[in-house]
């Protein structure tokens, strides 16, 4: 069984992520907070992370470019999920380092299929 | 009249009454002869360079007066035009400078109050997005997960196509707000407008026909390259193909025209539509501000009316403009100007 890390500080967007990745046979760890998150992936690194952007204590940006930096962590597919949705804020999450970048809210089919392919990358 | 013609005529009389004076003593005099005239004489010299004199501190303290006055009144100008921000000069004269004074504390502190809705637009538009998507994300779990009963299903998709509809509003306010701060982010890129008007007719080709209106692109061959924004150039144009279709009678015609010169594009969306009330044009690209419509039309003219105002904040951001021009009764006419770059 594939685990992703679901880091978000909306309770509400973490259950339904958990939902549509458990739907599908996934097995799902949270965090609520950026700092929370990196320690959670240093100490059981899962498959892949999906992020979000504003989060307190460490946004989803720096929790992105800190795992690129590190050499345990830095091939672990990253998916970036906010609500910001303007183009030139999907560019920055890109140069972040993330591997995609989808809108809050998203469609759940579109979410499984992104992180299906990177799975089948990695 | 004005202040200063009224000194002007002052002064002028002044200087008339003191010469025909001296004239009629001139006059008067002269009949007796000897040294009584040249005293008189000498006596009607120094009354009219007194009154000439007089003429003079009128109309200079006038002067004092006026051009103060002046700048007040080109400092009411400015406020009225909303530019907030100018400031009228101190004056030497006491009461006038107190004037000028209060007038700019008022245009701060509306600059202030300002600055406050505009925040709080902001914060609140960006504080309900959370929800709506929250509410968005159930509600498509629902739908993916519950393929049974045919009525709640399509209830259900009303809800989505509901929510989806709040979240573009709010989003609408949120561009408006930054539009307002002046905190537009342009990402200029090579792109080719040519194609992304093709893609755009496409797009709305279902809506025109829904509506009854033919949807026609009529451009002059290819267009050069352009760097701009093509994201804010796709929502500019969205919103000016939508209007057209909006606003137009069943059985009219909605056209797209672009060309380009030397420095240049200019996309223009014409309708055969109701158009636009003359007294109306300077105002159809003010915040909140919705073209009349008559009720016939209103059911399929929902929104914030912020659509126009975006559009134009959006067309500037990118170093261009947006103009309008309408025939009530005929249609409107709003044409897009984009520079061949646009900065970053």
């Amino acid at each position: 069984m594939k685990r992703i890390l679901v880091v978000d500080d909306e309770p509400d967007f973490l259950d339904i992520v958990r939902q549509v990745l458990e739907a599908r046979g996934y097995g799902v760890a949270s965090a609520a907070d950026g700092a929370a998150g990196m320690a959670a992936l240093r100490a059981d690194r899962p498959d892949l992370v999906i992020l979000d952007v504003n989060m307190p204590v460490m946004s989803g940006y720096d929790v992105c470019r800190e795992i690129r930096a590190d050499p345990a962590l830095s091939d672990l597919p990253v998916v970036m999920l906010t609500i910001r949705n303007r183009d030139q804020e999907i560019v920055e999450g890109l140069d972040c380092g993330a591997d995609e970048y989808m809108a809050k809210p998203f469609e759940p089919r579109e979410l499984i299929a992104r992180i299906r392919n990177l799975l089948e990358r990695s | 009249m004005k202040l200063r013609d009224n000194l002007t005529i002052f002064a002028v009389a002044a200087s008339a009454v003191s010469l025909e004076a001296y004239i009629i003593g001139l006059w008067w005099f002269g009949r007796d002869g000897g040294s009584l005239r040249l005293d008189l004489n000498r006596y009607l010299l120094v009354s009219q360079a007194y009154l000439v004199g007089v003429g003079i501190l009128v109309y200079a303290s006038g002067r004092r007066v006026i051009r103060p006055l002046e700048s007040i009144l080109e400092g009411i100008a400015h406020f009225r035009r909303g530019r907030l921000q100018h400031r009228i000069p101190p004056s030497r004269v006491q009461e006038l400078d107190d004037l000028a004074n209060q007038l700019n504390r008022m245009a701060a502190r509306l600059a202030e109050l300002d600055r406050l809705k505009n925040d709080f637009v902001a914060n609140v538009s960006h504080e309900l997005r959370s929800p709506l998507a929250a509410m968005e994300g159930y509600v498509k779990l629902l739908l993916e997960g519950s393929p049974g009963d045919e009525r709640a299903r399509s209830n259900l998709m009303r809800i989505d196509a509901n929510l989806g509809r709040l979240r573009r509003m709010v989003e609408e306010l949120l561009d408006a707000s930054q539009i307002e701060a002046r905190e537009v982010r342009v990402r200029a890129e090579a792109c080719d407008l040519a194609e992304l008007l093709r893609e755009l007719r496409l797009l709305f080709e279902p809506l025109a026909q829904a509506s009854g209106v033919a949807l026609r692109l009529e451009t002059a061959g290819e267009l050069p390259r352009a760097t701009t924004d093509p994201e804010k150039v796709r929502r500019i144009l969205t919103n000016l193909i939508d209007n057209a279709i909006k606003y137009n009678r069943a059985g009219g015609e909605a056209f797209i025209t672009a060309g380009a010169d030397d420095g240049s594009f200019s996309i223009s969306v014409r309708d055969t539509g109701i158009g636009i009330p003359p007294e109306s044009l300077d105002g159809v690209f003010e915040r909140f501000r919705r073209a009349p419509v008559p009720s016939s039309h209103a059911p399929r003219t929902k929104g914030v009316g912020l659509g126009l105002s975006i559009s134009r904040g959006f067309a500037r951001a990118l170093g261009g403009d947006l103009r309008v021009q309408s025939v009530l009764g005929t249609g409107s006419e709003f044409t897009l100007t984009l520079p061949r770059r646009s900065a970053a």
